[in-house]
């Protein structure tokens, strides 16, 4: 046994020394490279799933507000369809108010414009009435005249 | 034991360049500073280059940590266990691979040293780390420590002593005694097989580059790197399963 270890070179005090060099690379390492890595990994896990429940979020969101502008947009319809057949229906009541009114003022003017031409006539009979018996007292005049 | 023949000279024990207030300065534990020189330098310039949004290097690594993590939960089937274990465990995979790949370098072996005068020899400054069985051995105590840790925090002293000695019948004893022999000589495959692979790497690199240095060593080393990059995943890996054998209650 003793020849082995000095074959070896085995020496307790380098055994030592080499189980401290491998103590300084746990402690360094741990304290430099595997600590911080881990960190990072798990901050950069949580960013990645704060990200992804935000997306979620936002993809909700958008969901929720195309469904409300859907609904929106259907109701707009739905009132521009009922404004267009009520000012549709304004116009035809408008529109035979207006043909009624201008009959019946047509009417009014026909009856007038009648009215007028008959009393003229009558005029112009009653005028010529009294032209005829003028006349007929002119000659009757002149026929005197030439028998006396 | 130095095997010396024609110019390639292998020892088993690391070569020791002088020593400091008793403590052997061997090449091998002064190439281990580099080493951990080099990840500290690398840790520190990662953490201050760390971003939310990562650049291509920051996504290898946190890919790489991200999966090891994920695997060593799955395995462990605990959050605590995971998180607990895991800087452990990644440190064994990340020091053991950077070791065996620095050690690939070409300034690592025999090319930079310290001539000595008396020996007539060049002595390596730097050598790589795992051919030194103090090092595989540090790592291996390491790991058996952090593993009968775990048992005993995960189960109780006194549960977890019952795995090995207990008197329900007879063969519930003897399994007992071959599970104590097998915690036991975990410690043995552990350091042996880690050393055993980069020690006969360099041997075989070495023995090509003297026989034929220029083409021969280069699919050699592309195999080293495969087997330095695989024996620290091994050594990490089977101590994440002790790990989780340690921490399952008996049964």
């Amino acid at each position: 046994m003793g020849d082995l270890i000095h074959t070896f070179g085995v020496d307790w005090k380098l055994i030592i020394a080499q189980a401290i060099n491998f103590a300084i690379v746990v402690v360094v390492l741990g304290y430099f490279v595997f600590g911080p890595v881990m960190r990072l990994l798990k901050e950069r896990a949580d960013k990645i799933a704060e990200g992804l429940s935000a997306a979620e979020a936002a993809r909700k969101d958008r969901e929720t507000l195309a469904g409300e502008r859907q609904s929106v947009l259907q109701e707009a319809h739905h009132n521009a369809e009922t404004i267009v057949a009520r000012a549709q229906d304004d116009g035809k009541n408008e529109r035979a108010t207006i043909v009624k009114l201008a009959q019946d003022r047509a009417e009014a003017l026909l009856r007038d414009a009648q009215l007028e031409a008959e009393e003229q006539k009558r005029a112009a009979l009653k005028a010529s009435e009294a032209e005829i018996a003028r006349t007929a007292i002119l000659a009757a005049e002149k026929i005197l005249r030439s028998n006396v | 034991m130095a095997a010396e023949a024609a110019g390639i000279h292998i020892a088993l024990a690391p070569y020791v360049l002088g020593e400091v207030a008793g403590l052997p300065i061997t090449a091998t534990l002064l190439t281990s500073w580099v080493v951990v020189g080099l990840l500290t330098l690398w840790a520190v310039l990662f953490y201050r280059s760390l971003k939310l949004v990562p650049g291509r290097g920051q996504v290898l690594v946190e890919s790489t940590i991200g999966f090891a993590y994920d695997y060593t939960k799955e395995v462990l089937e605990d959050d605590k266990l995971a998180r607990r274990y895991f800087p452990i465990i990644m440190s064994i995979f990340v020091f053991i691979m950077a070791a065996n790949l620095f050690g690939l370098l070409p300034f690592v072996g025999g090319a930079v040293g310290i001539y000595e005068a008396g020996h007539d020899k060049l002595i390596p400054l730097f050598y790589p780390v795992n051919t030194d069985i103090n090092m595989t051995l540090a790592m291996a105590i390491v790991a058996v420590l952090v593993i009968e840790f775990a048992g005993i925090t995960a189960l109780g002293a006194l549960k977890y002593a019952g795995k090995f000695v207990n008197f329900h019948s007879v063969i519930g004893f003897f399994v007992g005694i071959i599970e104590l022999v097998s915690e036991v000589a975990r410690l043995v495959t552990f350091s042996f097989r880690l050393f055993g692979n980069i020690f006969a790497g360099k041997v075989l690199i070495l023995v090509a580059l003297y026989f034929l240095p220029y083409l021969l060593p280069v699919p050699l080393l592309v195999y080293e790197v495969f087997v330095g990059i695989i024996q620290g995943a091994v050594f990490a890996l089977l101590t994440l399963f002790f790990i989780k054998i340690a921490v399952t209650e008996p049964h």
